[in-house]
């Protein structure tokens, strides 16, 4: 991991005031503040990891890849949810900065949250290509022009970090809402040329806390680091599960691929 | 303590962990697979891979060019039926990926676009755009989920194998979220835990890729196989060492020093191919361990550029178009103007070589079989014996399918037949083992961030690019000196919830035993092939004395002890290794 | 506290029971959650347009029921339309209409994605199309109802 500064670099010092919380210690979180050097390159997650190895080793949070495609590093940093490899101190207010854990889901310790919630969500809405039934491909590959990948792809490129989650007022509202990254994941699937699992996903969708959950405020698509455009998916969805209720209504038993 | 049986543990849940893990339940669905990882598997290393992944698909191609670019690539330290069997598999491991949802890049009517890589005489690598790791972990990850027979220990470090009887009998992990240690009793246990390249200073990869399953398997008395083969992947970004995909040279990338001059075709790479008209095996597709020492002798040689982090050489892309370079590699546009502040359309980007991928790692056969019964070990942990002396780009993807299907089944199969030891002994040697590994927290004197770092600087220094005896001893000492301080390692983080102070403590212990195996089998190799190149007399290939594997094996109380196995050849017998011209006309290297 | 304060190492040992250490903490939500950003502040007035027009819309209903209702019914009606706090509740319901609109113009891209080759149509065009409409419709109604 880089020194994040080197003395012929460094730009200025940085307080950020950092969201503590130590479970079976402390009854509710705390902020303290460090006093972090920083230079032309020196992301968030930098800072942080510096402040671990010179400051408190005690400072817990989640990173890996540092190039913005694990998905480990969320956090909310002054207020707008961010990946701290990809937020540059440089860019950051005079300060103080608060770097606090992932909004609406529960905190395990410090900016580490709860992810379980999502983990579940995810699996419900069955996110794996289902294979034709009636003529499913056992060999070799399908067909897929690059014109029928555009239905889907944007959506593929989810790197499951939950900053949606944090952004979503809905998701702090209801608990049990699919979220935006899950539906995200089953619109991916639906829109695949190669799959026919829309039958078996709709129920999962289609109910109060599935997409209905939804009002649509767009907070999704606006935080999401990876241009997945999660709330077009959720619309879009919306759009196929009427579409579908409709079909099904006047024409019942018809097929319901968006 | 916490107990939980499984048939088949799977310690790592990136690509060669979940391809294993669906392929144990879908030759068993009655065993009971467990996928156990210190992070959840979408953040597994195998998320960052960018290029490919290599698989025969052209009419004028053949995996009999597939086997011989990979055996002259691995400089003929592969074992040639691992070699065999990786090429026939690898397009139906392809296949079946596509199958399972994987976008692969298309070309216009429909078909798997393949494209150009390093050191591959033919296109055969099928691309996800520039995020063909992403791609494939995902793809693996939502289809693990369908099987309900695979469950998962998410964000459980696992620390330790439980060895009974002379057998794999568990293994020892801790929740990190409940905060407490766990044995897993395990009637076969498949070791996928990824490299270790986190122990150089200036690397490619992410904070998890810390050897250690390597180092698990180590102590528990197996061999690690070839570590001084170490992999400098050509272009990384000067720092931070995140990853340039060698794809941007299949493109038709070219790589240019200070005097702008396309500098390859000075080191045997030549001649000169036509700026956006690449040719595979030439200038800036000739394989890695070569682009990354012909960098050396540009930087000894004053030809490099300076950045304000270290000298660079320029990767220009700017004659392939911002059209092709948005469609093809976006995430290194992405890259480049985030961590650069570069637009690789209208500038190059600065670039160096950077420790990348450990070739070595736990020794098995070719059915991911260890010394150790019960012990199955796949993917960058482990030394299959394909990659040899130096990986060809788009061969690592493809072995963590085709290697890790035989892994799940062969695991699958040892617990049916073998069952699941659950004795007295197993618990004790588990309670032991846990209190060992959680009494260092709240207590010691150094700490571990300084051990971590000087570590890092005396690899990239002592076991880099080019290597002398002078270089390998000092950090051998280094090392030694190092694991005495760790000894005394500082965890001030007793909170037993995600304490991570402790976890990259336990990480760093890893790193050290296996940055003791690399450099002490990187000093005894006195050849020089593939990626291990000396400069100190030993600068030429031996293959009558080291056309053999290194095995370290470890040894508590000092360094390893060394021993060597044979190559296994079939069909290739060795040849010199040729790229460019000189490729065309020797027989090694087409 | 501050970090030069971090406080003495402890030494007492973590427990290794089965029933775990976990205590998450939930944070309460805000109830002025909709304030907290200016992303938020706008989603919060693009819903609140919708109140404000249906409450026009409920005015309206009460003039037709009151033409139903006969001629007195009627004049009272209209003379209602007169009382300021009306006229300024008119107002005010124009300008929500005109937020109304466009925040949902806006948003309508996310739902409507038009192929061309391998793009996507851009955005602007699918938003431009709705005022074109928009202008096209009021023209019409204009012309046709407005003009005596």
């Amino acid at each position: 991991m880089t020194d994040p500064t080197t003395p012929q670099e460094q730009l200025g010092t940085l307080t950020m005031l950092v969201h503590r919380f130590e479970p079976g210690t402390d009854e509710v979180p705390r902020f303290v503040e460090y006093e972090v050097p920083y230079g032309q390159d020196t992301s968030v997650l930098d800072a942080l990891c510096w402040i671990k190895d010179t400051l408190d080793p005690t400072l817990t949070f989640r990173w890996s890849c540092r190039m913005g495609v694990c998905g480990s590093c969320g956090f909310v940093v002054d207020g707008a949810p961010r990946l701290g490899c990809e937020q540059f101190v440089r860019d950051l207010g005079p300060g103080p900065v608060r770097i606090e854990p992932l909004a609406n889901l529960s905190v395990e310790r410090d900016l580490v949250v709860d992810l379980e919630p999502f983990m579940q969500s995810l699996t419900a809405v069955r996110p794996w290509l289902v294979p034709d039934p009636d003529d499913p491909v056992t060999e070799g590959s399908h067909t897929q022009t690059p014109e029928q990948m555009l239905a889907f792809h944007d959506y593929t490129m989810c790197i499951d970090c939950l900053l949606c989650y944090s952004a979503c007022p809905q998701v702090g509202l209801s608990p049990d809402f699919l979220g935006p990254a899950a539906i995200t994941a089953a619109v991916r699937y639906d829109r695949d040329s190669r799959d026919h699992g829309q039958r078996e996903r709709l129920p999962v969708l289609d109910s109060q806390d599935g997409l209905w959950d939804c009002t649509f405020v767009g907070a999704c698509s606006t935080a999401c680091p990876k241009g997945v455009d999660p709330a077009a998916a959720i619309q879009q969805a919306k759009a196929a599960a009427a579409r579908s209720w409709a079909a099904e209504f006047l024409l019942p038993r018809r097929g319901d691929r968006p | 303590m916490r107990t939980l049986r499984a048939d088949v543990v799977v310690v790592g849940g990136g690509g060669a962990g979940l391809r294993a893990a669906i392929a144990a339940a879908t030759a068993r669905p009655d065993a009971d697979v467990l996928v156990i990882s210190k992070v959840y598997p979408m953040r597994s290393h195998t998320v960052a891979a960018e290029g490919g992944s290599a698989g025969v698909v052209g009419d004028d191609d053949s995996v009999e060019q597939h086997f011989a670019d990979t055996v002259s690539g691995g400089d003929w330290l592969c074992d040639q039926d691992v070699v065999e069997y990786f090429v026939e598999h690898a397009t139906e491991e392809m296949q079946q990926l596509e199958r399972w949802g994987c976008p692969w890049s298309r070309t216009d009517d429909g078909a798997v676009a393949v494209r150009r890589f390093g050191g591959m005489s033919r296109p055969r690598t099928w691309y996800a755009a520039d995020k063909t790791g992403f791609h494939m972990l995902h793809t693996l990850f939502q289809t693990s989920l369908k099987h309900g027979s695979v469950r998962r220990l998410d964000e459980h470090l696992v620390l330790d194998l439980v060895v009974d009887d002379g057998r794999v009998a568990g293994v020892l992990t801790y929740d990190q979220r409940d905060g407490l240690p766990v044995l897993v009793e395990a009637g076969a246990v498949v070791m996928a835990t990824g490299g270790a390249s986190r122990m150089y200073a200036q690397n490619t990869n992410g904070a998890i890729v810390t050897g250690d399953g390597m180092a698990m398997a180590y102590r528990a008395g197996v061999a690690l196989r070839d570590m001084e083969f170490v992999q400098y992947h050509p272009t990384g970004l000067p720092g931070s060492g995140i990853l340039i995909t060698e794809g941007c040279r299949g493109e038709g990338g070219i790589l240019l020093n200070a005097d702008g001059r396309r500098y390859l075709q000075d080191y045997a790479l030549g001649p000169e191919t036509p700026v956006g008209s690449p040719q595979n095996k030439y200038m800036e597709l000739g394989p890695r361990d070569r682009l990354s020492q012909a960098f050396w002798h540009e930087q000894q040689a004053g030809r490099t550029v300076r950045t304000p982090r270290g000298d660079a050489v320029h990767l220009d892309l700017t004659h392939l178009g911002r059209e092709l370079l948005h469609a093809r590699l976006p995430l290194i546009c992405e890259l480049a103007e985030q961590y650069m502040g570069i637009d690789p359309a209208v500038a190059p980007i600065p670039v160096c070589p950077t420790a990348h991928y450990t070739m070595g790692g736990i020794e098995t056969d070719v059915t991911t079989q260890t010394s150790l019964p019960g012990l199955f070990a796949v993917g960058e942990c482990a030394s299959s014996g394909l990659h040899g002396a130096n990986r060809l780009g788009s061969n690592s993807l493809a072995e963590l399918v085709v290697l890790g299907k035989v892994a799940g089944e062969r695991a699958a199969d040892f617990a049916s037949s073998g069952g699941v030891p659950s004795t007295a002994q197993v618990r004790r040697t588990a309670e032991s083992a846990a209190h060992d590994r959680l009494s260092l927290m709240g207590r010691g004197t150094e700490p571990p961030s300084q051990i971590r770092d000087e570590l890092g600087r005396a690899m990239d220094g002592g076991v880099g690019i080019f290597r002398t005896r002078e270089g390998m001893t000092a950090t051998a000492q280094t090392v030694a000196e190092l694991k005495a301080r760790y000894a005394e390692v500082r965890v001030v983080d007793t909170c037993p919830v995600y304490n991570t102070d402790w976890a990259t403590t336990v990480e760093l212990g890893a790193m050290l035993d296996v940055a003791e195996a690399t450099v002490h089998s990187a000093l005894a190799r006195e050849e020089s092939r593939g990626s291990h190149q000396r400069l100190d007399g030993f600068g030429e290939r031996d293959d009558e004395r080291f056309l053999r594997h290194s095995q370290a094996w470890f040894d508590p109380a000092g360094p390893p002890r060394l021993t060597y196995a044979p190559v296994t050849i079939t069909t290739s017998p060795p040849a010199s290794r040729s790229y460019g011209d000189a490729g065309r006309t020797t027989g090694g290297g087409r | 506290m501050r970090a030069d304060e971090v406080g003495s190492v402890r030494s007492d040992r973590p427990d290794t029971s089965t029933t775990g250490h976990r205590q998450p903490y939930r944070r309460p939500v805000a109830r002025t959650w909709f304030l907290a950003t200016h992303e938020l502040r706008v989603y919060a007035l693009r819903e609140f347009s919708s109140v404000v027009v249906g409450l026009f819309v409920l005015n309206l209903l009460i003039g037709l029921v009151s033409v139903h209702r006969g001629v007195d019914a009627w004049r009272w009606w209209v003379e209602l339309q007169r009382h300021p706090v009306v006229v300024v509740m008119t107002v005010v319901a124009l300008l929500m209409a005109v937020v109304h609109a466009t925040t949902w113009f806006q948003a309508t891209p996310k739902i409507i994605k038009v192929r061309r080759g391998r793009r996507y149509v851009a955005d602007v065009w699918v938003v431009l199309q709705h005022y074109v409409l928009l202008a096209l419709f009021a023209l019409v109604v204009v012309l046709w109802i407005g003009v005596p």
